[in-house]
């Protein structure tokens, strides 16, 4: 604790009296060790502050117990111009005019009534400027260290918010990074999802990676079947597809033997040994519910990289890489499923389409949604009804399946006719959001047009050949009772009884029973079934024994016959030839409604023989000619012809060499002429 | 001359027994293949005509049954020629059925005999 240094100045006279004051009052306690006394008179205090202007810088408190009016000017202007902490003036000395002058200073002053009273005031003033200097010491350490305290803390703050900044910097670099990271990520997304094979994902992933030096190109590898991996890749800059066998049951790179397969192959490939290799697994789910067979089918894929990258830079890779395969997974997924999706549209369609019959997808007002025949036109495969374009009708075929109650049964099954032809169909219909009535309906319609003919035509030869054989069973019975008719006519003939008028009738029933004994052997000839040997036969008889035949048939008609004069000879069997002209005239005779006239005419030239037979029936329409002579083509009610009679003659007749065909006969009526060569002798 | 006729038609029979017995024959008749042999045997004849095919038993199984007891000549009718042919042989004549002329027929027969 530091002392007041109190000054006192009067008087020399004083000096002494105000010492022993002072000590008296110095040694109260209160004022113990407070201040220390200096005592000046008038005139050393001049003295001294001639040689030492500085002099009462260092004193505390003065105590000016002047009436010198020199000194007191001396220290007054002093304390106009210098702070001091007090100034005690005895108040018996002070004029007026010192008052209004020390007014206007700065400096405490205080006024006492005595030298005792001043001393007293000194020690007082030192003391409480000692306790405030002790304050304000005490006050300065305290501020001091708090600011001491908050420079510390304010560091401290400092440094949390550089460190803050800092992170800040840190975290926006690394989301910048990030966010780079992401935007990069979902190009490469976007990149993917317009690829349409997998070597495009290839080119695009090689393009991908063009940023990481000692990485060699991709290669994508499929494993589709458990011992089978197809495998993509980059060789001169084209993408390459390989098969490789696997020689175990397993997943590829599983196993160490899988990878070293893999390098040994593209090593072989690419005829140089492979490094180190990196291998990723690309998540894929194609397939196992939806694959037709293997090829739509994925176990196991795997992208691959010939790396001579330090680890470093392969751990920056690998990290890029794994960011893609799910992208790159669900990528191969969706192009294996679009794939199999074209494939099995594809065949679905062709198999559709390569139906001979006829297959329709109609709605339920029979418009035509889709027709796999190429012979409709577009507008007919797309629009129309069904039944307009295929039957060529006004309104729904009377049977329509359409119209009968589908609830029962899943497919209806019905038979349709047009224009000769005879379909069935089959028609299944496709259930929509009404349970009432289905909404589409797939119909298939079979041609069955050859095989009812032909079944009716096998109704029609088992019903002719069992005539066949009936008639030759029945010719044979008649001959027994024919035979004995006649032969008892000739004995009683022989016999020449006389007196009897019936001569005449018994010859008539000769010739008549021998009339019916030679129609039934042509008929018996006739229905012959074993072959016959060719033979040459004479055209003209073969006709005229042909005709009885027909007696019956010809009988409203008027029959005209001219036959050559000469033999007309020609090589063939004679019951196929009788049985041509059989049909012939049958045919004309069948074709006059009304009664007319069949001319049969022979006659030969030097090579050929030819024989006409002609009707004036209905003739044979120009849009039929040229289908007269095909199988099964007949003008008649269905069951009563074959549509066989014409085809089956001409082709007996060109056996033989020889030609039929079609000539309108005027005016009108048909001529079928029968053209055979000449038998050479 | 002794002449047998085995035949089931009436009508045959009847012509031929005229035609025969015309000429001063022993004529018998037999409507089936039974009756012809109990005739043939009986009576031995000279001459046989004899039908095929019969309701019953045909010719050729009458002539199987006969054995030796066959005597005379045999004459085979037939309709059926073609596959009759082969068992000609068994007979002394065969004659087509239906036959044209029965005069013909009879004169075929006597000259087997008178040869």
């Amino acid at each position: 604790m530091t002392q007041q240094t109190i000054l006192w100045i009067g008087p020399e006279k004083d000096i002494e009296s105000s010492k022993t004051q002072a000590t008296q009052w110095a040694t109260h306690p209160d004022f113990k060790n407070q201040a220390n006394f200096l005592f000046e008179s008038i005139e050393n205090f001049i003295e001294i502050l001639k040689s030492n202007s500085d002099f009462l810088k260092t004193m505390d408190v003065l105590v000016l117990n002047a009436d010198s009016s020199f000194a007191k000017n001396l220290c007054f202007t002093y304390f106009k111009e210098k702070v001091m902490s007090a100034l005690i003036l005895n108040t018996q000395s002070i004029t007026y005019l010192d008052f209004r002058y020390l007014i206007n200073s700065h400096c405490n002053i205080y006024f006492s009534n005595n030298s005792a009273e001043a001393l007293h005031e000194a020690l007082n003033l030192a003391l409480f400027s000692n306790q405030v200097k002790k304050e304000d010491h005490e006050f300065r350490m305290r501020w001091l260290e708090s600011k001491r305290n908050l420079e510390n803390q304010n560091q401290n703050l400092e440094l949390v918010v550089q460190k803050r900044t800092e992170h800040i910097d840190e975290s926006h670099q690394e989301e910048r990074l990030k966010l780079i990271k992401q935007r990069q990520l979902i190009k490469f997304m976007q990149d993917l999802a317009t690829l349409t094979s997998l070597e495009e994902i290839l080119l695009l992933i090689s393009n991908e990676i063009k940023k990481f030096h000692f990485i060699g190109s991709p290669v994508l590898s499929i494993q589709s079947h458990p011992k089978q991996v197809k495998i993509y890749l980059f060789h001169h800059r084209q993408i390459l597809q390989r098969d490789m066998e696997l020689n175990f049951q397993d997943e590829v790179f599983n196993s160490t033997q899988g990878a070293e397969d893999l390098s040994h192959h593209l090593a072989n490939l690419f005829g140089r040994p492979f490094g180190k290799m990196v291998h990723f697994q690309l998540k894929t789910q194609a397939s196992k519910s939806f694959s037709m067979d293997h090829s739509e089918e994925i176990l196991n894929a795997y992208l691959s990289f010939e790396s001579q990258m330090d680890s470093d830079n392969l751990k920056e890779f690998n990290d890029f890489i794994a960011d893609r395969t799910n992208l790159i997974g669900i990528s191969i997924d969706r192009i294996f499923y679009e794939t199999a999706l074209v494939l099995f549209s594809y065949r679905w369609s062709q198999t559709f389409e390569g139906v001979r019959d006829q297959i329709l997808i109609i709605d339920n007002q029979f418009n035509i949604l889709k027709s796999n025949r190429r012979e409709l036109s577009d507008s007919q495969r797309s629009s129309g009804k069904c039944y307009e374009v295929l039957f060529n009708l006004k309104a729904p075929c009377e049977n329509c399946p359409q119209f009968s109650d589908f609830l029962n049964s899943k497919t209806q099954r019905i038979q349709l006719n047009s224009d000769n032809h005879f379909y069935q169909l089959y028609s299944y219909p496709i259930w929509g959001m009404s349970k009432l009535k289905p909404e589409k309906y797939v119909n298939y319609y079979s041609d069955v047009t050859i095989e009812r003919k032909l079944y009716m035509n096998m109704v029609q030869t088992e019903k002719m050949s069992t005539l066949g054989l009936l008639a030759g069973n029945i010719a044979h019975e008649l001959n027994n009772p024919l035979s004995g008719i006649r032969a008892l006519t000739q004995i009683i003939l022989s016999e020449k009884p006389e007196g009897v008028n019936f001569i005449e009738d018994l010859l008539e029933i000769e010739k008549a029973a021998a009339r019916c004994q030679k129609i039934i052997k042509n008929l018996l000839d006739f229905s012959l079934l074993e072959n016959q040997t060719v033979s040459q036969v004479n055209v003209s008889e073969l006709v005229q024994t042909t005709l009885p035949l027909l007696k019956i048939a010809m009988r409203s008609h008027k029959v005209l016959q001219e036959y050559s004069q000469e033999p007309l000879l020609v090589s063939c069997e004679s019951q196929l030839l009788q049985q041509v002209v059989f049909n012939l005239v049958n045919n004309a005779l069948q074709a006059m409604k009304e009664a007319g006239t069949l001319s049969i005419h022979t006659y030969q030239n030097s090579e050929t023989v030819f024989v006409e037979i002609c009707d004036t029936g209905t003739g044979v329409p120009l849009e039929s000619q040229d289908k007269l002579f095909q199988p099964f083509f007949t003008t008649k009610e269905v069951g009563v012809g074959t549509g066989l009679g014409l085809s089956f003659s001409r082709s007996v007749i060109e056996r033989f060499g020889g030609s039929l065909y079609f000539q309108e006969n005027i005016p009108k009526g048909s001529c079928f002429v029968i053209e055979m060569p000449r038998s050479q002798k | 001359m002794k002449v047998l006729i085995i035949d089931d038609e009436p009508l045959i029979r009847r012509s031929l027994l005229r035609a025969f017995k015309s000429k001063g024959y022993d004529v018998f008749e037999a409507e089936n293949g039974f009756q012809g042999i109990d005739l043939w045997r009986k009576e031995k004849p000279d001459l046989v005509y004899l039908d095929i095919l019969m309701p019953g038993m045909t010719g050729f199984m009458v002539l199987e049954k006969l054995g030796s007891a066959r005597t005379g000549k045999v004459v085979l009718i037939s309709a059926y020629s073609e596959e009759d042919k082969e068992k000609e042989g068994l007979a002394d004549l065969f004659i087509k059925k239906p036959f044209e002329d029965i005069f013909q027929v009879v004169q075929q027969g006597e000259g087997l005999v008178k040869k």
